[in-house]
C-alpha cells in the first residue's frame, strides 16, 4: 500500500467529471475531507477536448444551454461567476439549420425568453401565408414558457397540491402528455413539427412518447435564450470546475479507478481501486452509472439490493454516439460552410426511425454537422477548419461486434457520413482531410467507463418522466451513503444539468449528514 | 404572470391528472421491473481488451543487426491490437528505477492477435542508456511491460490515397515493416507503398534482410545512400528530383518517419514541388538536448497525494528523467509531448516545453506540463498522479 492517501475520508466522490466537481465544492463548503477519484487524468469526463494536427478539438459538446447574457446570466453563467471564475462564452446566433426535403430553415435564436425572431423564422419557412401559424406558434412558446418558469421553481422547491394548481397550472396541466399530443391540439402541419422535433432526438424517446414537460423546458432554454459554447472547448468548463474545487481544498487523484465500492449490512464503507488499495469512507457521490454500479462495483455482489436491479431494470439507457471529426484543409468560408450546426434529414425528420435505426447499424441518416470555425474563427489553426457529422446510436447496437470487425464498423458508417455530406455540401469532403477521428460508443467507454458508451443517462419518456423523477428524487438510494450525480440522474443529461446534478447530491449527503446527528 | 394563460388541452379532469398519472406510472413501473441481475458491461469490457495498458510481456527473439541494432520480438498472453504504422513502449525496471521508451512496431497487426509483436532498436547518442540497454544487455526470456498500440502514423483508407510514398531514415524504416506486412497480406489492403530508405552507407541499412523479402507488386522499398558514391542504386540525398522520379506528387500521400534533420529537408524539398505539407503525415520526434558538462540542478519538490517529496532536476533533462531517476513512477507513451499521459501540474516553478508542445489550452493557462517535454528553469514543485508500476 502506498502512503498516498489518508486511511479515511468524510466523502468520496467517483469521477471527476462536472456533476462529481461540483458536488466536491459544494461537500467542501460545508468542510467535509473529500477525495475526488478519477480514472482518466484529466478532469471532465466527455466534457473535454484533445489536440490533433495543431487544434484543440471539441470531444463531445455541440451547445449549451441555461448561460444567458451577461446583462441576464442565467444558472451557469452565474454559479462559474460566483465563483471567481468565469467562463469565456461565445454565442451561436442560430440554433440550428435544418435541412429537409420539405423544409429549410436557419433557426435564430430568441433573446432573453423572446421568440418574436424564431417564430418568424418558423413561420416563413412554412409558407404562413395567413398568419395562423404564427398565432398557434405564439400560444405554444408561451404555454412552454410558462411550463419552463415552473420546472425552474419546482426544482428547488417542494409545494403542496394546492399551490402547484394555483402557481403552475400550465405545468400541471400538460404534464401527462407527450409532446405529439401537444403538437396535435396545436394543429401543427407536418413542416412545423419537422422544426419543432429536429434537436430532441437526444432525449431518447420518439415525440410520441416524450413528455412536454421536459421538451418545453429545453425548447424554452434552448430556443428563447440561446445557445452557447466555451471558447476554448467543454474542457475550458472542466478545467474551472477543478480549479475551483481544488481552490476550495478538495484532493483529486487522477488515473485512480475505482474498483469495487464495499459495502456490509447496507451501508456503504469504503472503495477498492484497481491498484488494490482501500480507502475507508461511509459516504459516496458516483459518477458511474447505476447500471455499472449494481452490476459490477458493489462488493459483495450479496450487498445488491434486489429493489436496485428493479430500479435499474426500470430505466432504460439512452442513447450514445458515433461521431466523425475532421479537421480540414481550408477555411470554413473557402468550404461553403455558413451554418454552425445543421440537422440534415434527407427522409424528413421520423423520430420513430431515428431510433429504430439507433439500435442496429443500419439506416443512420439524420445527422448533426458541427463547424465550430463559423462561430469562433479561432476553433482551429489558420487555414484549416473542423467539421463533425454525428448520429446518436445506442450503445448496445455494438454489442455483438467483435474487435476484429471493430475498424470495418468505423469505416462503413464514415464512408456512409462523408458521401452523404460531401453530395449535400457540393464538396468532396475526403480531399480536404488533415485529420480524421472517430468516436464511437467503445471510445466512450474507454475514456469515461460510461455503461456502453451511454451519455445521455436514461430515456426521457412518459413512464420515466422528468416529472415524476423530481416528484420521487431518492428513489435511487439503495445503500446507506450512496448517492449518485451525473447524466442518469433527475434531469438527465446535457452538461449544464450537471452541475446541478453534483451540487444537488452533495446538498442530499449533508442533510443526512446532519439527521443522522454527525 | 405566465400563469395567466389558459391551458385545456382535452378536458379539465384529463388534463388536472395528468402530473398524478405520470408519478404513479413510473412508481409502478419500477415496482414491476424485473428483478434479474444487471448484465456487465460488454462494451467497456471490449474496450478495455481493445486498450489494456500495461501488459507483461518475454523476449522470445533477438536478432542483432550489425553491432549498435537489433530486432527484439517479444510475446504476450493475450492478444495485441494495434494498426501497421503505430509504436509501443518497452518498460523496464531496472534496480528499483523503472523506465519507459516508444518503439514502432515491425511486425504485422496479424501477429499481434497472436501475442507476437517486433520492435527495431537502435542505439542512439542522444539516448544512450535505455537503447544499449536493450541492444547489449536484454536477453531472451526476459520479462518487461508493453503498452501497444499508440500513435497515429498510420494508413487510413479514407483520408489517404491509395499510393502511398514514404520516406525513412535510420530506424524510422520501423513503422514502414509494419505497414510493408498488413498491406502484403490483406488482399482487400487498397494501398501501394514505395519507401525511399535513407542511409549513409550499405552497412548502416537496417532490417535489410526483411526489406527484401518484403518487394512484392504493391510494395516497394529503394534504398538511397548518401554516403557511398559508388553504390549503384540511388544515390545522395532524398531530394526533389528523386521523390519525382518514384511518384506523381499530385497523387500520393506523404509519410515520414526518421531523424528531425531528416524531416527538415524533406519537408522543404516537398513545398518545392507545391505539395502541401500539412498533409504531410510525419513521426519524426525532435533530438533530445545532449546533457551538458554543467548543467544546473534544480530542486523539484513532488506531491503525490498526501506525500511530499523532494529530488533534484537537471536543466537539461526534461522532468519525467528527474522523477524516474529518482525512482517514482509515471506513466508515459509517446515521449515527445504529443499525447499527454505524462501531464502533471506546475504548483511553482518556471519550465521550458520544447516546441512540439500538443498542450490544450486550459493546460498552458493553468499550467500543466507534459513532464517528458519539459525542462525546469527554477526550483520547482509539482503534483504527480499517484501511480505505481506493475510487479
Amino acid at each position: 500500500m502506498s502512503n498516498s492517501f489518508k486511511p479515511r475520508y468524510d466523502a468520496v466522490i467517483i469521477g471527476a467529471a462536472l456533476a462529481g466537481l461540483s458536488a466536491a465544492i459544494e461537500l467542501r463548503k460545508a468542510g467535509l475531507d473529500v477525495l475526488v477519484l478519477e480514472q482518466h487524468n484529466l478532469p471532465g469526463g466527455v466534457a473535454t477536448s484533445y489536440v490533433r494536427g495543431g487544434a484543440e478539438i471539441e470531444a463531445s459538446l455541440h451547445e449549451m444551454c441555461s448561460i444567458g447574457t451577461e446583462q441576464h446570466p442565467l444558472r451557469v453563467r452565474q454559479f462559474f461567476k460566483n465563483h471567481g471564475v468565469p467562463v469565456d462564452w461565445v454565442k451561436i446566433p442560430y440554433c440550428f439549420r435544418y435541412v429537409s426535403p420539405n423544409v429549410d430553415i436557419n433557426l435564430p435564436c430568441g433573446e432573453n425568453g423572446d421568440f418574436t425572431k424564431p417564430i418568424q423564422a418558423i413561420a416563413e419557412a412554412c409558407h404562413d401565408t395567413d398568419g395562423s401559424i404564427t398565432k398557434k406558434l405564439k400560444d405554444f412558446f408561451d404555454l412552454a414558457h410558462a411550463v419552463y418558469e415552473s420546472m425552474n421553481v419546482l426544482s428547488t422547491k417542494k409545494l403542496g397540491k394546492l399551490a402547484m394548481f394555483l402557481h403552475h397550472r400550465q405545468f400541471v396541466f400538460t404534464a401527462g402528455y407527450t409532446c405529439k399530443e401537444i403538437f396535435d391540439h396545436f394543429k401543427f402541419p407536418e413542416e412545423v413539427r419537422e422544426i419543432l422535433s429536429a434537436y430532441w432526438i437526444y432525449l431518447g424517446s420518439p415525440i410520441r412518447d416524450l413528455p412536454f414537460s421536459i421538451y418545453a423546458y429545453i425548447l424554452v432554454d434552448y430556443i428563447g435564450y440561446g445557445p452557447y459554447i466555451p471558447k476554448h472547448t467543454s474542457f475550458e468548463l472542466s478545467a474551472k470546475l477543478e480549479r475551483i474545487a481544488k481552490n476550495a481544498g478538495t484532493n483529486i487523484e487522477y488515473k485512480q479507478r475505482v474498483d469495487k465500492i464495499l459495502v456490509e449490512k447496507g451501508k456503504v464503507k469504503g472503495v477498492r481501486l484497481a491498484s488494490g488499495e482501500t480507502i475507508e469512507t461511509s459516504r459516496i457521490i458516483c459518477g458511474a452509472y447505476p447500471n455499472t454500479v449494481y452490476s459490477s462495483l458493489i462488493e459483495p455482489k450479496k450487498e445488491i439490493p434486489a429493489k436496485a436491479k428493479k430500479w435499474v431494470n426500470a430505466n432504460e439507457l439512452g442513447v450514445s454516439v458515433f461521431s466523425v471529426v475532421l479537421l480540414l484543409d481550408k477555411e470554413a468560408d473557402e468550404l461553403g460552410f455558413k451554418d454552425y450546426a445543421t440537422f440534415v434529414a434527407p427522409n424528413g425528420m421520423d423520430s420513430e426511425k431515428f431510433y429504430a435505426s439507433g439500435k442496429g447499424n443500419e439506416g443512420w441518416e439524420y445527422l448533426t454537422c458541427v463547424c465550430p470555425n463559423v462561430v469562433h474563427e479561432d476553433a482551429s489553426p489558420k487555414g484549416t477548419s473542423l467539421y463533425s457529422i454525428t448520429y446518436l446510436p445506442d450503445g448496445s447496437s455494438m454489442k455483438d461486434l467483435s474487435l476484429e470487425e471493430y475498424e470495418e464498423y468505423k469505416r462503413t458508417h464514415v464512408e456512409r457520413f462523408l458521401d452523404a455530406e460531401s453530395k449535400r455540401l457540393g464538396i468532396n469532403l475526403r480531399e480536404h482531410i488533415l485529420e480524421i477521428i472517430v468516436e464511437t460508443p467503445l471510445t466512450i467507454s474507454h475514456y469515461t467507463g460510461a455503461y456502453m458508451g451511454s451519455i445521455y443517462g436514461y430515456r426521457h419518456n412518459m413512464h420515466n418522466h422528468v416529472a415524476a423523477r423530481t416528484l420521487q428524487k431518492g428513489d435511487d438510494r439503495f445503500i446507506d451513503g450512496l448517492y449518485f450525480a451525473g447524466a442518469h440522474s433527475l434531469s438527465g443529461d446535457g452538461m449544464a444539468p450537471q452541475i446541478d446534478h453534483g451540487v444537488s447530491a452533495a446538498k442530499d449527503l449533508l442533510l443526512d449528514m446532519k439527521k443522522g446527528g454527525k | 404572470m405566465a400563469s395567466k394563460i389558459k391551458v385545456k388541452i382535452r378536458s379539465f379532469g384529463e388534463d388536472a391528472m395528468g402530473a398524478f398519472k405520470v408519478a404513479k406510472q413510473r412508481l409502478h413501473n419500477i415496482l414491476h421491473a424485473s428483478e434479474k441481475d444487471i448484465e456487465e458491461d460488454p462494451i467497456t469490457e471490449k474496450a478495455r481488451t481493445l486498450h489494456r495498458g500495461l501488459i507483461k510481456a518475454k523476449v522470445t527473439q533477438i536478432e542483432k543487426d550489425g553491432e549498435h541494432a537489433s530486432k527484439i520480438t517479444f510475446s504476450a498472453p493475450c492478444p495485441l491490437y494495434f494498426s501497421a504504422g503505430q509504436y509501443l513502449t518497452v518498460s523496464l525496471k531496472l534496480g528499483d528505477k523503472v523506465a519507459t521508451r516508444p518503439y514502432s512496431i515491425t511486425s504485422s497487426p496479424a501477429q499481434g492477435k497472436e501475442g507476437i509483436v517486433s520492435i527495431l532498436v537502435k542505439e542512439k547518442a542522444d539516448e544512450p542508456f535505455f537503447s544499449r540497454y536493450l541492444n547489449r544487455d536484454l536477453k531472451v526470456g526476459d520479462e518487461l511491460f508493453l503498452e501497444v498500440g499508440l500513435g497515429d502514423l498510420t494508413l487510413n483508407p479514407i483520408r489517404d490515397k491509395a499510393e502511398i510514398l514514404g520516406v525513412a531514415g535510420g530506424v524510422g524504416i520501423a513503422p514502414f515493416l509494419s505497414m510493408a506486412k498488413a498491406i502484403n497480406e490483406s488482399a482487400e489492403s487498397p494501398f501501394h507503398l514505395t519507401v525511399l530508405y535513407g542511409s549513409r552507407k550499405q552497412t548502416d541499412i537496417l532490417a535489410s534482410k526483411e526489406i527484401a523479402s518484403l518487394e512484392s507488386e504493391r510494395v516497394h522499398f529503394i534504398n538511397v545512400l548518401s554516403e557511398e558514391p559508388d553504390y549503384p542504386g540511388e544515390k545522395g540525398f532524398i531530394t526533389a528530383s528523386l521523390i519525382q522520379k518514384y511518384c506523381d506528387v499530385t497523387k500520393v500521400s506523404f509519410f515520414l518517419c526518421g531523424p528531425h534533420v531528416m524531416e527538415e529537408f524533406v519537408l522543404k524539398e516537398l513545398s518545392t514541388l507545391g505539395v502541401d505539407i500539412r498533409h504531410v503525415r510525419s513521426e519524426c520526434p525532435a533530438s533530445l538536448p545532449l546533457p551538458k558538462t554543467d548543467a544546473k540542478t534544480y530542486l523539484l519538490k513532488v506531491h503525490r497525494g498526501i506525500e511530499l517529496l523532494e529530488l533534484k532536476a537537471r536543466e537539461d533533462e526534461p522532468l519525467i528523467i528527474a522523477l524516474e531517476r529518482a525512482g517514482i513512477y509515471v506513466h508515459s507513451c509517446c515521449r515527445s509531448g504529443k499525447c499527454g499521459a505524462c501531464r502533471v501540474e506546475v504548483i511553482n516553478g518556471e519550465f521550458e516545453e520544447n516546441e512540439n508542445d500538443a498542450r490544450r489550452f486550459y493546460d498552458v493557462a493553468y499550467r500543466y506540463a507534459y513532464s517528458c517535454h519539459a525542462y525546469p528553469r527554477s526550483d520547482m514543485e509539482i503534483r504527480i498522479p499517484i501511480e505505481s508500476f506493475p510487479a
